[in-house]
């Protein structure tokens, strides 16, 4: 493979290096010509290296034909594969992959954001190191050898005396960095704040490994979930949401039971919210097991353990619990019920209800509950771990050493400390007391923090030295987040600044101390040289590598039965206690919920203008952050949508708009977790004023070794200054429209599937109108799209891919409020209430390419037509921009271009060059990816065959973590559109009405009456 | 001649003479005021070319107008516009027709208004697309693409009767203006405007085959004006009544809009036209029972508004459509109810006063409730367009828009641009129709002077 033709991504890099956004045609033409001449000169510089296999195609680059690279997305520990789409030498998509077991092809909005990291605009371009002029510290360029140099100098000088802080790292990275840690006697230490340490810890003590064990979403025919937001951001999400999804649509339908202070989207999509009062969740889960052991569950487990969970609950009064938890003790009997009627079932805990005071006491509970369950071995999988390493004492380990002066150097990667960690702990205090101690110590001048982020964030801006990594895009490395799962990270395209990768860094500052190898590619070789020795491959090492790159890493489902033992700690279960506000703690205080969410997760996704305009799914807000409160406690405080609240407490303040909902407990008030940068680029800072929400968080605020998300207090008092929510969508009633439909499934042992109830007519399902008109004609296809709102988690996955695909710009905040925000596929979200449960509708809305099309008449210009295969065309170089279109169309997905909008340098880079950029003045709208499926009608005309199912993906349908989204032609009675189509559960929106004859066909949600 | 014509004409003593002199009058050099009016309506014109040209350097993005209304102010005001416009050509051809004499002293004016009202209805369309540089695309021109626009559109249906509206406009306008232009002509002292007068009153010489030929014209030119007054509104009402839009799909529409567009035609005639009487002291030729005339005209077409509206809400509710259902208990009851009250109040029951004949021949009072009825007007199609677009069938894109200042600046710059024209007609062509007041005197005795006059 390597001998025929590689890519020289080293002699594109030169135009890459100097102004990638200034790439003219010319320049354009040039690399073009410099990627097509393979094999020009061989660099001495390590970061120059050839690319290896592609998926697809050949190995050169063909002007106009897309190269695709198998690739792993770091973005979050949950390391789920992806496949990069390449043209003319620059990532323009990031898709899951499929061969990778741990998302299986789905992909969430962040990973594929991850290319607005790479060619974000506000990326740390070179080398830089601070000058310090007076009071005004700026930073300045530097070169590379000029900076390693000063690097070295300090740690030869700092002699022990050295820290390492990183994100979760797995793999090559994590050996590296261990080692180039001992080889120097540092210390290391791992920060993410979302890592689920508690579980990990209650694992080791019922399960007896630390881990967060696989769990096994499609088995679980119940789920009793304390707060974890495993749809969102909980340890896989993607692959979580797929395995939930799976169960969906088996013929049993799990029933999930969500038990959590505010809706989040795992609780939207739950068959039951279980809304209790904060910090009450052991109390529950301690209920639930009491009435579970007390109807006999867990016999099977030793005597031993069984007297100490009869002694753990022996205290526990359900009357009691209901009473303090707010959920009634019907509800505990009944949830308690279908878990031991289930053959398998699953409990969870964790996201930010799971982590209270008490986080490690639920999360022991939740694996008793499993282990008297039997869980363990059927959907607890105890043999292929997630190990969090993130523990907040080593960081707090490493702040003291920094106050003592004990630590004179510390590097920082891939974590932001400075906005993640609560300034109670003092990360820039601990800093400044060290530099205070060097200065006294005549070391002044040697730098004291080095970072290697790759973007300015608040971490960053305190360095002394920064040396930009590499994106993961741009760079080599691997990924074992569990058991049986290799991954690679291989570089998709030439670096876009003059940045280094992270490990070649390290390995040129540690010199030949750490590793022989001569860069990090050959580094993570050597590691792989040793699995594949492990793996007994009977293919020679290059082959096997070569191999492996194309699938995108080396997977094998391990599993290794793992003996359960339950250690004694198991019962040592303290019943909740609030966190410990040390000061300031008042009585008409609120308690404060704050969760990672699909937008921003941790504040890591806050540079990203895809994610910050993409609705939040339950919300619908974009471009801020907000506090959910209930109506109730928000007359009590005299607040009101529109306004904004202070909420204030010692140990800080954060000002946010008010969102004003009824599915928040009256005690709670819940702000998402990641916004107020005050760093980190231009469109995080976009949401700058309203300060981060962990600033409210004290040092105590702390369970199981990791940062607790809820538990603390705060006061809400009224802003001055109004503050307007921006939101898509501010209509939650469908208005009896039967929009989104839901069928109810009624409650029964599995295997039974009652087919009773549906809150939807089925008028429009599957009638036939006579028509007064001659019928359209598809004569070889007729594209069609399926929607299974059964699956659809609402997400808004798809809603990045479309921005991805099809070149929409991101408007911003303003923009939005006027209601010209450019998505052409919009999750729609609503509240109803059928019956005396909440029901909370998701429905995807793009372009339903009808064929009785109400745009095409009334274009005067031709500019919207039908198209043979069903499609309802666009024509943007036609459109004058009357606008009927838009008004005729009967599911507004019309988007007209209000201005000329930009794409700040080098984000252009990412433009889908398959794709037009739409002009101020014209309409425009989703196609079905048009361009894909011309590109897939030119392959099988190549191949002399028709499209055959399957062939063609739109961008949205790729993406989708749970596969609610099917795609192809309808004309093919055996397609997997076709079949969708005649289930009972098809209907069409709107059709019974206005006889638009959608070519979008919706599946009925699936709910179980609970 | 009837003899109640024939008396009224004695009894405020106006002969042949006494008609040319009040009317020419108005043609003699403008004084300080006339100016200033000028400039203000050029300068307000002005504004609002900026604003547009703001618009287009900027994109449409300036103007307020959002999804999901994508067609805001500038459609309200195209609608209004053309419904103005109405009035002119009701008054000179149908009326005309029907031998309704109190049209005579007013028509003039009413039809320069129809012509100007049009030109700048036609603006509208213009400054409302997204790329106004293509707006010729609208138009079936042979070219090399073998592109044609689409024919089922009812944008396309306009383009063809607001065109045609305004050339026939425009002509008869032109005819009916000859005679009076030569009789203009024969007294002008300025060579440049004796000049201009010759060119455009096509060599008339007052003789009996010219008037043969102008009578004849005429009403020709009348009765093919004539279905237009129905067709150009009913056109126009299709650009909604054709969508589906809750609100919007009636077939009441075309009705509906002709006796609105005649509606605000009158009131707007009865608004320009009390000023210029009392400016140009024309009482002796448009006297109070025109406008009582004018006023019951208004009576009758806002008796069949209000009757389309109520028709409306029951068709809403009689379909038993949810989404139509919705719509008609939004409008009154829902965020934009003020635009709904607003227009029912001024176009139903304040109109109602006129049955009260003191009211009907106050003309102060005539002048405010025209005004009343322009604003009921607007607020009309405002809520058709406005209102209809805010809440279609998905709950989730429902919304509204503020209007922004560019908007504003078109709005205004419309009423500049009209009256600037209007302000210029009034002082270079006879304002009031000279030949045709004069068909309803009595004839003067022949004696020496009369020759002198036409």
């Amino acid at each position: 493979m390597s001998d025929n033709g590689l890519v020289q991504i080293s002699s594109m890099k030169k135009t890459g290096e100097k102004k990638a956004g200034d790439m003219s045609r010319r320049t354009f033409l040039k690399v073009l010509g410099a990627a097509g001449a393979a094999g020009a000169t061989a660099c001495a510089d390590s970061s120059k290296q050839n690319i290896f296999p592609n998926v697809k195609g050949d190995n050169y680059q063909v002007p106009g034909v897309a190269t695709w690279f198998r690739s792993t997305c770091l973005e979050c520990s949950a390391n789920c594969g992806i496949t990069v789409r390449n043209r003319e030498g620059r990532a323009v998509k990031v898709e899951g992959n499929r061969e990778n077991p741990v998302a299986e092809g789905g992909l969430c909005g962040l990973g594929q954001a991850s290319l607005q990291a790479l060619y974000n605009p506000d990326r740390i371009r070179e080398p830089l190191e601070k000058v310090v002029d007076g009071e005004k510290a700026t930073f300045k360029p530097i070169t590379w050898k000029a900076a390693y140099k000063k690097v070295q100098a300090a740690l030869k000088k700092a002699d022990g005396k050295f820290a390492f802080l990183t994100g979760e790292t797995t793999g090559s990275l994590d050996t590296l960095v261990t080692d180039f840690t001992k080889s120097l006697n540092g210390t290391r230490a791992v920060y993410d704040v979302l890592q689920p340490v508690a579980e990990a810890k209650a694992s080791e003590r019922v399960y007896g490994t630390y881990g967060v064990p696989y769990y096994d979403f499609e088995k679980a025919e119940v789920v009793l979930n304390f707060g974890a937001d495993f749809l969102e951001t909980w340890v896989s999400p993607v692959g979580n949401a797929r395995g939930w999804a799976k169960g969906r649509k088996a013929d049993h339908l799990s029933k999930v039971f969500h038990v959590e202070p505010r809706l989040s989207l795992t609780g939207a999509n739950a068959d039951k919210w279980l809304c209790n009062k904060p910090g009450s969740e052991l109390e529950i889960a301690l209920a639930v097991l009491k009435t579970l052991h007390g109807w006999g569950l867990g016999k099977n487990l030793s005597e031993d353990v069984n007297g100490r969970i009869a002694k753990l609950v022996q205290d526990v009064k359900i009357s009691d619990v209901a009473k303090s938890s707010g959920v009634s003790e019907e509800k505990i009997l009944l949830v308690s019920k279908h878990l031991k009627e289930s053959k398998h079932s699953l409990v969870l805990s964790g996201g930010a209800a799971g982590r209270g005071g008490d986080a490690l006491g639920l999360a022991t509970v939740t694996a008793l509950l499993n282990l008297v369950l039997a869980n363990v071995g059927s959907t607890v999988d105890i043999s292929r771990m997630r190990k969090p390493k993130s523990l907040i004492g080593d960081v707090e380990k490493v702040l003291q050493s920094l106050d003592s002066g004990d630590v004179e150097l510390l590097f920082v990667h891939g974590t932001n400390p400075a906005f993640t960690l609560p300034s109670d702990f003092g990360f820039s205090y601990a800093l400044s007391s060290a530099r205070t101690k060097k200065v006294a110590a005549e070391r002044g001048d040697l730098p004291l923090l080095v970072s290697f982020a790759s973007e300015l964030d608040e971490t960053a801006e305190q360095a002394d030295i920064i040396l930009p990594a590499h994106h993961f895009l741009e760079d080599w490395g691997d990924a074992n987040p569990l058991a049986g799962i290799n991954s690679l990270v291989q570089p998709v395209m030439t670096p876009v600044f003059n940045t280094r990768s992270f490990g070649d860094s390290l390995l040129t500052l540690a010199g030949k101390g750490v590793s022989e190898a001569k860069d990090y590619k050959s580094f993570v070789q050597k590691q792989w040289e040793e699995l594949h020795g492990i793996v007994g491959s009977s293919l020679t090492f290059s082959k096997w590598w070569a191999e492996c790159l194309e699938r995108g890493g080396y997977f094998k489902a391990a599993s290794k039965p793992v003996k359960v033992t339950v250690s004694k700690d198991a019962y040592n279960v303290k019943p909740a206690k609030k966190v410990k506000m040390t000061k300031g703690a008042k009585s008409e205080a609120l308690h404060v919920l704050t969760y990672p969410s699909v937008k921003t997760f941790d504040g890591r996704a806050a540079n990203r203008p895809w994610l910050q305009e993409l609705p939040d799914p339950v919300t619908k807000a974009v471009w801020d952050s907000w506090a959910e409160i209930h109506p109730e406690t928000a007359k009590k405080y005299g607040l009101s949508q529109g306004d904004g609240v202070i909420l204030r407490n010692y140990y800080g303040e954060v000002n946010v708009p008010v969102y004003v909902t009824e599915h928040v407990h009256p005690d709670v008030v819940a702000v998402p977790l990641g916004q107020g940068h005050s760093s980190y680029g231009r469109f995080a800072k976009e949401v700058a004023g309203v300060g981060n929400i962990l600033s409210l968080f004290p040092k105590s605020a702390t369970s199981a070794g990791a940062l607790a998300l809820s538990g603390v207090t705060a006061k809400p008092v009224k802003s001055r200054t109004p503050s307007i929510l921006v939101r898509t969508q501010t209509e939650n009633s469908q208005h009896d429209r039967h929009l989104a439909r839901t069928k109810y499934v009624e409650a029964k042992s599995h295997g039974d599937h009652g087919h009773h109830g549906s809150n939807g007519h089925h008028e429009g399902g599957h009638h036939e109108v006579k028509q007064m008109y001659e019928q359209r004609e598809h004569p070889l296809y007729e594209w069609g799209l399926n929607v299974d709102l059964a699956a659809c988690t609402g997400c808004g996955s798809c809603v990045v891919a479309c921005y991805a695909e099809n070149n929409i710009p991101t408007v911003g905040k303003e923009v939005v409020y006027q209601g010209r925000e450019m998505s052409w596929l919009r999750i729609e979200r609503y509240f109803d209430q059928p019956a005396e449960e909440l029901k909370v509708s998701f429905l995807p809305m793009m372009c339903q390419q009808c064929n009785n099309a109400p745009c095409e008449p009334v274009c005067p210009v031709y500019a919207t037509y039908h198209n043979e295969e069903g499609l309802n065309s666009m024509v943007y170089n036609r459109c004058v921009g009357t606008r009927y279109c838009s008004n005729n169309c009967t599911y507004k997905v019309r988007r007209f271009n209000w201005y000329d909008y930009e794409f700040p340098e080098p984000m252009q880079l990412q433009l889908n060059p398959d794709v037009t950029k739409r002009m101020a003045g014209v309409m425009e709208k989703c196609t079905f990816c048009i361009q894909r499926i011309q590109e897939g009608k030119n392959t099988a005309k190549n191949e002399g065959r028709v499209v055959q199912d399957g062939d063609i993906q739109p961008a949205c349908v790729q993406s989708c973590p749970t596969e609610a989204l099917s795609f192809g032609n309808r004309n093919d009675k055996k397609s997997a559109v076709s079949k969708g189509e005649h289930s009972e559960r098809a209907y069409k929106v709107l059709d019974h009405h206005i006889n638009t004859q959608p070519s979008v066909v919706y599946m009925e949600d699936l709910r179980f009456k609970v | 001649m009837t003899t109640a014509a024939a008396a009224d004409a004695e009894e405020t003593k106006v002969d042949y003479k006494a008609v040319n002199d009040i009317v020419l009058r108005m043609l003699e050099p403008p004084g300080m005021g006339w100016f200033l009016l000028l400039l203000l309506c050029v300068g307000t014109a002005a504004i609002g070319g900026l604003c547009w040209l703001t618009q287009v350097m900027n994109g449409m993005g300036v103007a307020g107008i959002a999804h999901p209304i994508m067609w805001g102010v500038y459609i309200t005001n195209f609608v209004f516009w053309v419904g103005i416009a109405h009035s002119g050509t009701l008054i000179s051809a149908v009326l005309y027709l029907f031998r309704a004499k109190f049209r005579m002293p007013i028509y003039r004016l009413a039809e320069a208004m129809t012509v100007f009202a049009v030109m700048t209805a036609g603006l509208f369309p213009i400054i409302h697309i997204g790329r106004p540089w293509f707006a010729y695309w609208l138009m079936p021109y042979p070219n090399e693409r073998a592109l044609w626009p689409n024919f089922r559109s009812p944008l396309l249906w306009d383009v063809f009767a607001v065109s045609t509206y305004f050339t026939v406009s425009a002509v008869f306008f032109v005819v009916g203006l000859i005679p009076d232009i030569a009789a203009a002509r024969d007294r002008a002292t300025c060579k440049i405007r004796k000049f201009v007068y010759t060119l455009t009153s096509l060599g008339w010489t007052g003789k009996h085959r010219n008037w043969k030929h102008y009578e004849a014209a005429y009403l020709l030119f009348a009765a093919f004006a004539t279905p237009l007054v129905v067709s150009v509104h009913s056109v126009v009402s299709w650009d909604f009544a054709m969508g589906n839009v809750p609100g919007w799909h009636a077939t009441i529409f075309p009705p509906y809009f002709v006796a609105g567009a005649i509606f605000s035609g009158v009131a707007m005639v009865i608004t320009l036209m009390i000023p210029i009487r009392k400016i140009f002291h024309l009482e002796p030729l448009v006297r109070l029972e025109h406008f009582e005339a004018m006023a019951k005209l208004i009576m009758l077409t806002s008796g069949i508004v209000t009757y389309a509206y109520v028709t409306e809400f029951y068709t809403a509710w009689w379909s038993n459509n949810p989404y139509e259902r919705y719509q008609f208990w939004f409008r009154p009851f829902g965020e934009f109810k003020l635009a709904f009250w607003g227009m029912t109040f001024c176009n139903c029951i304040a109109p109602l006063s006129l049955w009260y004949k003191p009211l009907r021949t106050n003309i102060t009072f005539l002048f405010i409730l025209s005004i009343v009825i322009n604003i009921g007007m607007w607020l009309e199609r405002f809520n058709i367009i406005f209102t209809s677009l805010s809440r279609e069938f998905l709950p989730a894109v429902w919304g509204g828009y503020n209007f922004s200042w560019v908007e504003f600046g078109i709005t205004i710059g419309a009423f500049g641009w009209f009256g600037m024209w209007m302000t210029l007609f009034i002082k270079f062509f006879p304002a009031v129709a000279i030949t045709e007041i004069k068909m309803i005197m009595p004839p003067p005795v022949r004696d020496e002077n009369a020759l002198d006059h036409h």
